[in-house]
């Protein structure tokens, strides 16, 4: 997450579901683990199908500020980047609006893939709505 | 019409067609060059089969080979994004945007457009022409288009026998950074 505005770095949870590739601050993620997902759990909004088909999955904990914790179900870690702010590619300005309304707020491309970069405090509130 | 094959093709063109279309540009080409009348130039395409053209100026680059990644939550006329030198843009499927059928994405060329801030990826079949024509030969759209599209042409030109419909690039960004 970003510390401060001279923060020069992010770190960055990347992984794949639903048949692509995505990014979560490392920072919103408390813990993950191989668990069969509660469905009363599972935040709701995501990208790609999570729903609770009683099969063990990666789940990314997430604990929003008013206490709650969602279980995002994945298809599996790729790995932990430390990465510069510079090399984060905003989305195209005419789509920004209606994907931040999604949670969707950029693109990492690391080694020719494309990461979608998902604010899970903000698709959580969205939820909430 | 038909070939000599037998199989019915409206893209069938005698080679007699050809020598005459280039009899004809050159003599554009020559009248132009003594009249020095002000030049529009226009690029060519082909979008979901039918041709269409855009403003050169709105044109920056044409791209091959360029893989189109799905991201979730965009329309159905975006299939995805292009990384383009390490500049994430939007491919625009315009032909799927004016209600047309879808184009194929990876077959197809990228035409980056741009106008004001507003720039993206137009994905293409082909690349027919790049022409410069005379102003005063651009026509208005024709009446006949409707739809999306009629909001998109500021103009038609004849290229082949044809009335192509140019698409203005500034018109398609009215309309999405709205």
């Amino acid at each position: 997450m970003i510390s401060d505005e001279c923060s020069q770095t992010i770190s960055l949870l990347l992984f794949r579901a639903g048949g692509l590739g995505y990014g979560v601050f490392s920072s919103q993620v408390n813990s993950s683990n191989l668990t069969v997902p509660d469905a009363n759990k599972i935040l709701i909004g995501l990208p790609w199908r999570s729903e609770n088909d009683g099969m063990e999955k990666f789940v990314l904990n997430y604990c929003h500020f008013d206490g709650f914790t969602y279980e995002i179900p994945i298809d599996a870690v790729d790995e932990l980047v430390e990465t510069p702010i510079k090399s984060i590619s905003p989305l195209p300005r005419f789509i920004e609006n209606h994907l931040l309304d999604m949670g969707l707020w950029g693109i990492l491309v690391r080694r020719g893939k494309i990461f979608i970069l998902i604010d899970l405090e903000r698709l959580a509130c969205r939820a909430e709505k | 019409m038909q070939t000599e094959d037998g199989s019915g093709s409206d893209d069938f063109r005698f080679r007699s067609d050809d020598i005459i279309a280039g009899a004809r540009r050159a003599i554009m080409e020559r009248d132009l060059d003594e009249t020095h009348e002000e030049l529009l130039k226009i690029v060519i395409f082909k979008a979901g089969g039918q041709t269409y053209a855009f403003k050169g100026k709105d044109v920056t680059e044409i791209l091959s080979g360029r893989e189109v990644f799905p991201v979730p939550f965009l329309p159905e006329y975006i299939p995805g994004l292009i990384n383009v030198r390490g500049d994430i843009e939007a491919a625009f499927d315009i032909c799927s945007y004016i209600g047309g059928r879808k184009t194929d994405a990876d077959k197809g060329l990228i035409v980056m457009v741009q106008n004001g801030i507003f720039r993206t990826g137009v994905i293409v079949d082909s690349i027919e022409d790049v022409l410069d024509v005379p102003v005063s030969t651009i026509e208005p759209p024709l009446s006949t288009l409707s739809g999306v599209l009629r909001d998109l042409v500021s103009g038609s030109v004849e290229f082949e026998w044809k009335s192509v419909a140019i698409i203005d690039v500034e018109k398609i960004a009215a309309r999405m950074i709205r």
